[in-house]
């Protein structure tokens, strides 16, 4: 079994991000792979989701109206064909307590004719519904297929040519990670725990060649110290790192502040 | 301070509901209409508040059960409780009716004061199985309390994710706050509802 390297806060973000929808697909992707080997992670999610769920309950309570147990029932039973066989096995019970004698002929010949209309036109009705939610279900099958097909493809192109870079803090506990797309020339940087810069100063985010670094732009992280980048590969190569410098407010031409965050290719 | 002990016993419920699921699976008509009987009002309700329709509160809820019907037998103890997995796919269902409903423009066809008007009615409703209504009630009380615990901006934000399905990103643009301090307020709102109500799950 793998421990499970978040903190509990770390988990808890993960978790509320994946459950409402905010974590890039990468990301998502990532937290499900740790899902499947962490349980202590996937008994956090189970929980958040059960806690979250008695929300419900919060609603004004309102009854609802008895046409839909009606209509939900009628649907199940239309769905069985065993019912409507049994109900007409029970209607021709029923008939022999009428006066059978007198009226055998009529009543056989009435059940026969009833069952003979009833099976046609079940028969004739469902056949045709069946064909069309066949044809239905096929189109919808296919098409899927494809989508499934072009989000395997896409998944596998972006994961062949993205590269993970590890970004350590020097001077905090700060930490980062860049997701290089090689293909799609892109970065996507993800830094947390880094303190609020100091009035009249900026983060700097740098590319590392071997000539000379480059900036990728000034930034403020959120009031939780988290932030994410995004941004395009410098036309100068061959980049051996990344790095994220605290500047002089309107940034700096090299790095010349503290050096927070240092990542190597 | 020692917790009050349930008015309805928790546990004996979920058995029952699980029970039901069970027999659900092998295609038990009867197991289904208790199953409804128990778990329609509070869908309905819930359902309700997030179309904020009747007629189309009725369509989902119809959905919501049939579904229920048909993956009976994908129902495992170990992804959650029962009430929560129904109570999922009732807002899956609902959420993805209310984002159709406004892409094709549609306003709210009821107003919310209208519904809470019919509220009380509804939790003394004398025709319903007194047990159903006491286990409704039980947990709306001890989950309105707990919300009532968290402050208002706290409360805005986790009802905005769980009601109306907004993204936290979503929720930061809505209220012009910073992503973080939305994050913050979440996290927040669901550590007072594990402290207040871990005893229900």
């Amino acid at each position: 079994m793998k421990q499970c390297e978040f903190t509990q806060e770390q988990r808890e973000h993960f978790i509320l991000s994946y459950l409402t929808g905010d974590l890039p697909l990468l990301e998502k992707e990532q937290l499900e792979s740790h899902l499947s080997e962490c349980s202590c992670c996937r008994q956090g999610l189970a929980q958040s989701q059960e806690l979250l769920s008695l929300l419900a309950y919060s609603s004004p309570v309102v009854s609802p109206p008895d046409s839909i147990r009606v209509r939900l029932l009628e649907r199940v039973a239309s769905k069985d064909k065993k019912a409507i066989a049994s109900n007409v096995v029970k209607m021709s019970v029923s008939a022999k307590r009428i006066n059978w004698r007198r009226y055998a002929w009529q009543i056989a010949a009435s059940i026969l004719l009833a069952m003979f209309i009833i099976q046609s036109y079940y028969l004739f009705d469902s056949n045709a519904k069946l064909k069309q939610q066949t044809k239905d279900q096929e189109n919808r099958i296919a098409k899927l297929e494809n989508q499934l097909q072009q989000k395997n493809e896409q998944i596998e192109s972006m994961v062949k040519s993205t590269r993970l870079i590890v970004l350590d803090g020097k001077e905090v506990m700060a930490s980062g990670r860049a997701f290089w797309n090689t293909n799609g020339n892109s970065w996507m940087f993800y830094f947390e725990k880094l303190p609020p810069a100091p009035k009249g100063k900026t983060y700097q985010l740098w590319f590392m060649t071997n000539l000379r670094p480059i900036s990728a732009g000034a930034f403020q992280t959120n009031a939780d110290g988290t932030i994410q980048l995004h941004v395009k590969t410098p036309s100068e190569t061959p980049i051996v790192g990344t790095a994220v410098s605290l500047e002089p407010e309107g940034g700096s031409e090299k790095p010349v502040g503290t050096i927070y965050l240092l990542g190597f290719v | 301070m020692k917790a009050q002990p349930f008015i309805v016993d928790q546990h004996r419920v979920e058995s029952l509901g699980r029970e039901l699921v069970e027999r659900m699976a092998r295609q038990d008509q009867a197991a289904l209409q208790e199953f409804y009987a128990r778990y329609s009002k509070l869908i309905f309700s819930f359902v309700l508040k997030i179309v904020r329709s009747q007629a189309e509160a009725e369509e989902v809820v119809m959905d919501v059960f049939w579904q229920a019907w048909q993956q009976a037998g994908l129902y495992s103890q170990s992804r959650g409780s029962v009430s929560s997995w129904i109570i999922t796919i009732a807002r899956s269902r609902a959420i993805d009716r209310k984002r159709y409903l406004e892409r094709q423009n549609i306003g709210d066809s009821i107003e919310i004061s209208e519904v809470i008007g019919q509220a009380d009615n509804a939790v003394t409703d004398p025709e319903a199985d007194p047990e159903v209504n006491l286990y409704l009630l039980e947990r709306r009380e001890a989950v309105l309390g707990a919300i009532a615990q968290m402050g208002d901006k706290q409360r805005q934000a986790i009802e905005l994710a769980y009601f109306s399905g907004m993204s936290q990103s979503e929720i930061a643009d809505l209220l012009k706050e910073p992503l973080g301090t939305v994050k913050t307020r979440m996290r927040s709102a669901l550590q007072v509802l594990r402290e207040k109500l871990e005893r229900y799950i």
